[in-house]
């Protein structure tokens, strides 16, 4: 099977109410929240080491029954700056894209160097939906940075 | 490798910038005449006051730089001065930041060589204590409120990612501020790049030294900061 490395779009920072445990790399995220100030659209966001999918996309993920991942709750807001900005914009409820696969192993993994890997399932699903901020590649394997 | 020469002769140059008020004053005497001028600026909203409040900025930041640069230049000047047997000539002192004795350029004996214009100085942090860091930006920079983006070159979360390794009073200082014009440039530079450019940088360095991202902060600087607003680096010249 194909799979491939995704770098998705990243549209904020990490908000007030994040809790990370930085004691390991990538940090473990305890609670997600999320500041965003230019979202280009896509349904498969980041802010490191987390990934992000908009309710129309966990849908489709969570029906697909594929394996490596775990939908969790995220806080998302608009950044304060962007709401002066751009004024006010709706934002989707992003779900948490908790990655718990082995990279070319399971639909979703996280590669030795920390990079997103996906099956060629899952990224057909994704692309189902917007994916045209999301750099894609064929996986090959990679090496702990 | 710079020579003894040309570092001697940087080391000179950084110090006559410098004024006699001890360096550790500096700043906080070109707050005070900033001070000054952001009330008379209020008062007339003059255009020229204006560019009066951006100039002090920039000298604050330029002075404070021209100190750092010493600093570490003078511990290179050391090295280079007992390689190559140069055992007279003053020390140049961290902590008095200005002239004392013949210069270091005339101790190390070969100005020959120009020293190699460094074109644009390297992504630094000040200090400060307002973390209302737009206010500094807008403060700094009055022209361009309402027009630009405000970004810290060495992004916020990196606090959050990196505990302990800049302080908040660093990352909100003017110096670690950049103006991006919103809009479709501010999208596609601000997102596209910086953020994706952060977010490699977060996953392949574990626990990256203030000076490295500093110097990630550089790096894109000099990739995107042609257009930035201010530019803080030279526009790209037309090919056309």
């Amino acid at each position: 099977m194909t799979f491939y490395q995704l770098e998705p779009e990243v549209p904020g920072q990490w908000g007030a109410n994040t809790q990370l445990d930085t004691s390991t790399h990538p940090p473990v995220v305890q609670r997600l929240h999320l500041e965003l100030d230019c979202w280009l659209g896509d349904d498969l966001i980041t802010s490191f080491p987390a990934y992000l999918v908009t309710p129309s996309a966990a849908e489709r993920l969570g029906e697909a029954s594929l394996t490596g991942f775990e939908l969790r709750d995220a806080e998302i807001n608009q950044s304060e700056q962007s709401i002066e900005v751009d004024g006010p914009e709706e934002i989707p409820a992003f779900r948490w894209l908790h990655i718990t696969g082995q990279a070319a192993q399971d639909d979703f993994g996280i590669g030795a160097g920390n990079e997103l890997v996906v099956s060629q399932t899952a990224l057909e699903i994704l692309r189902a939906g917007t994916l045209a901020n999301c750099e894609v590649t064929e996986y090959s394997g990679s090496e702990a940075v | 490798m710079s020579t003894a020469g040309e570092l001697a002769q940087d080391v000179q140059a950084a110090i006559d910038k410098l004024t006699e008020v001890p360096p550790e004053h500096i700043g906080a005497l070109i707050d005070e005449y900033q001070g000054v001028l952001n009330a008379v600026f209020n008062g007339s909203n003059s255009k020229l006051t204006a560019a009066a409040i951006r100039d002090v900025a920039l000298a604050k930041s330029k002075v404070e730089e021209a100190y750092k640069f010493v600093v570490l230049t003078a511990a290179k000047y050391g090295e280079i001065q007992e390689n190559i047997g140069v055992s007279t000539g003053p020390s140049v002192s961290a902590s008095s930041g200005s002239k004392g004795g013949s210069s270091p350029a005339a101790a190390a004996g070969t100005r020959t060589a120009k020293p190699a214009a460094r074109k644009h100085p390297p992504a630094t942090f000040g200090w400060t204590t307002d973390f209302n860091y737009r206010r500094t930006f807008f403060t700094a920079n009055p022209e361009t409120k309402g027009q630009v983006w405000v970004h810290h070159a060495v992004e916020r979360q990196v606090i959050t990612n990196y505990p302990g390794v800049v302080a908040p009073q660093e990352m909100h200082s003017l110096e670690n501020l950049r103006g991006i014009p919103s809009g479709e440039v501010n999208r596609k530079v601000h997102l596209s790049a910086l953020r994706r450019a952060w977010n490699a940088f977060y996953l392949a360095n574990p626990n990256p030294t203030k000076q490295q991202l500093l110097d990630e902060a550089t790096r894109l600087d000099d990739l995107y900061g042609n257009q930035f607003n201010p530019a803080i680096r030279e526009p790209e010249k037309d090919e056309q």
